[in-house]
């Protein structure tokens, strides 16, 4: 439970590339792994957090995301069963966010996944999986770049598996 | 958006798939300026002294690039990092697609950064789930063929080793399908049919939630056949949502037709497959024919089975394998809590069903009248009481695959009227209910009375007029503000009515406190 000196309070965090962010407590901590590290080290202001896996240039983006959702309600906890509706849905804000090119969004996914930012995760990977929607593999494969690794044979055992889709 | 480019020479490695031997290619920037020109792309300025020089860094941070969409954004040649950029995406496409040529990327793709469990998530968002997603039925043929090739988790599977093998070796992938077809053609069917199977089989013995929906099939065999295959996996069942629909084809049914009432239909101009046509003869066949394929359902263990959705309920015979459940003495499915049934008018076979689910939470209904597997004289129908603990929402509605007309009221009307006459729901907090003028006088208040429901939603609409004229009316309006005194918790009231031709007094009752005081919400229809 966060207090009204917590919300006031401002964090330090370091980048890979050793770049320095002052941000407040309210936004940093919409990342679990920051909150969890800020709860180690206790009321120490003056302590940087380090964050060798993500570049200043991504967190610029992460602490963007961070800064507009700073107000959110905390993510319910994840139920272990698959009763949580899926959707492929994005925010209007989150999915102007969220165009960027294929490198920084692949970064802000992995930044979301080490940083434990749930919602930036989904937003993440709810965009990759539109890019991946009602596509036909050869198109998936253009998309991302991904080389057809099978083999002649493997090829042929696909095509047999899936006979009765390709009939006409 | 300007970029410098500087007058240096970019390599593109294009590997010839289908050939043994890969070629360099090297394009100059001459010729990459030449694609400037298109209407899409971005002006590039070599002249310009203003702006940052052309680094990997400022680039990616720079607004989206449309080639990065396809992966073209960056070429790397050895040693060497020099932005290609803003090429029209189609020439682009265009020239790649050439000769079968595919890129080859030097660089990892981004996509293989991720980690398993982020790849598990993003495949995870692309499966249809049955329940929260609405998927409008596929009706030609073309569109059929893209869904077999552009669903997950079937292209996902086909893209690369690594994808294949998350997905083919993880059964969840497969446990929830979605297959909504609507008139399919037979060789549709057929695939349908190698569609579940192939999801039956990968996803091993997870447990299912699929929604399997053929409507306006002529082949009532297939439907059967898909049917049969599925219930063969009833033990796995969570959530499940099966309809198949051939109300147009009563022939396919078995029923005769009746050649003089075919004929007289024939002179009125009334439609040839109307159900009235048939059902006279169809006395003829026994009470629950066993329908072709093996379809019974409740085997002992059905525990896992959260949610039931079956249209044709007669496809089904409720019998399990052994002997006591051969003679009637089903196991009540605990797990159950939403049950959706659209079934031939027959309450005794509501009855039934809902005897074998205690735990129902929510329940729809819908009657329609035209299966002769079930066909039984109204008399015939012994139902006992029935009290239903923790139900909490209750809706009589229309078939799905039907419109609201006559045939549709008529069969709400009963379907309503066995909820009133025959249960008791303490729980109840949302109805929707289509009523007879008769049964709302009758039992509307009783029901009510009975149940002394929390209820905070009510949808009542009251059919017809009931059968004794002006004072009807009175009387019919008397019972339903006496109903609604009995529901003081209600926040939100629908109402509708042919049959009411004044309601002063309802409006007089409504502006005192005593009636429905937590009232925030009202809607009236009437004529």
């Amino acid at each position: 439970m966060s207090t009204t000196e917590d919300k006031t309070r401002k964090v330090k965090l370091v980048t890979s590339d050793n770049e320095e962010f002052e941000v407040d407590w309210e936004v940093a901590t919409r990342s679990v792994l920051i909150k969890h590290m800020l709860e180690d080290i206790g009321e120490s202001e003056e302590q940087a957090i380090p964050l060798p896996n993500v570049t200043a240039n991504v967190l610029k983006k992460v602490l963007e995301w961070c800064e507009h959702h700073r107000k959110d309600p905390e993510p319910a906890p994840e139920s272990s069963d698959d009763n949580r509706k899926r959707t492929l849905e994005i925010g209007d804000w989150d999915a102007k966010f969220i165009q960027v090119d294929q490198e920084m969004l692949f970064e802000i996914i992995l930044a979301a996944n080490y940083l434990d930012i749930k919602a930036l995760l989904d937003v993440g990977c709810k965009t990759v999986a539109n890019m991946i929607k009602g596509k036909q593999p050869e198109e998936i494969r253009k998309m991302f770049n991904i080389v057809n690794d099978f083999t002649p044979e493997e090829e042929a055992q696909i095509k047999k598996e899936n006979e009765w889709a390709e009939d006409r | 958006m300007e970029w410098e480019i500087g007058n240096e020479e970019v390599a593109v490695v294009v590997e010839k798939r289908n050939g043994d031997d890969a070629a360099t290619f090297s394009l100059s920037v001459g010729l990459l300026l030449a694609f400037k020109h298109s209407p899409r792309s971005p002006s590039v300025n070599s002249a310009s002294t203003s702006k940052p020089p052309p680094t990997l860094k400022n680039a990616r941070q720079a607004t989206q690039d449309p080639l990065s969409t396809y992966g073209l954004s960056t070429y790397l040649h050895p040693s060497k990092f020099i932005p290609l950029f803003y090429m029209d995406e189609t020439i682009a496409l265009d020239r790649r697609e050439q000769d079968g040529h595919v890129l080859h990327f030097e660089r990892e793709p981004f996509i293989y950064k991720l980690p398993l469990e982020t790849l598990f998530h993003i495949f995870a968002f692309l499966l249809p789930n049955s329940n929260a997603e609405a998927h409008l039925p596929l009706t030609d043929e073309a569109s059929v063929d893209g869904f077999f090739k552009t669903m997950a988790p079937y292209n996902i599977s086909r893209v690369c080793r690594s994808w294949r093998n998350i997905v083919v070796t993880n059964g969840a992938f497969w446990s929830e399908f979605t297959l909504k077809f609507h008139d399919p053609s037979s060789r549709v069917v057929k695939k349908a049919k190698s569609f579940v199977l192939l999801h039956l089989e990968r996803s091993q013995s997870l447990p299912l939630s699929c929604t399997i929906s053929l409507t306006r099939t002529f082949d009532d065999g297939a439907s059967n056949e898909i049917a049969g295959i599925m219930v063969q996996h009833q033990r796995r069942w969570r959530k499940m949502q099966l309809w198949f629909d051939f109300q147009d084809s009563p022939c396919a049914l078995g029923c005769v037709r009746d050649e003089r009432r075919f004929k007289e239909a024939s002179e009125q101009d009334k439609p040839a497959c109307s159900e009235t046509l048939f059902c006279p003869r169809v006395r003829r066949f026994p009470y629950d024919v066993k329908p072709k394929g093996d379809t019974k359902l409740w085997s002992r263990d059905m525990s896992l089975l959260e949610e039931l959705s079956i249209n044709q309920v007669s496809l089904y015979q409720y019998r399990g394998d052994s002997k006591a459940e051969y003679a009637g003495e089903l196991a009540p499915m605990m797990s159950v809590h939403l049950l959706d049934l659209e079934m031939p008018e027959r309450y005794d076979k509501v009855a039934l069903w809902l005897q074998l689910i205690p735990n129902i939470k929510e329940f729809r209904l819908a009657f329609h009248s035209s299966d002769p597997r079930w066909y039984r004289r109204p008399n015939d129908f012994r139902v006992q009481p029935l009290h239903l603990d923790n139900l909490q929402i209750l809706t009589v509605d229309r078939c799905v695959s039907r419109e609201w007309d006559s045939g549709q009221l008529a069969s709400a009307a009963k379907a309503s009227a066995f909820v009133v006459r025959y249960l008791t729901c303490p729980s109840l907090t949302q109805l929707s209910v289509r009523l007879a003028g008769d049964d709302a006088i009758h039992h509307l208040r009783d029901f009510f009375h009975r149940s002394a429901p929390s209820l905070n939603y009510l949808d009542l609409h009251i059919l017809d007029r009931p059968s004794n004229g002006e004072a009807g009316q009175v009387i019919l309006l008397d019972r339903v503000i006496a109903s609604l005194q009995l529901l003081s918790s209600i926040t939100s009231l629908r109402l509708a009515s042919r049959s009411i031709d004044s309601v002063d007094r309802l409006l007089e009752e409504l502006r005192s406190t005593t009636l429905l005081p937590s009232l925030e919400e009202i809607e009236f229809d009437f004529a």
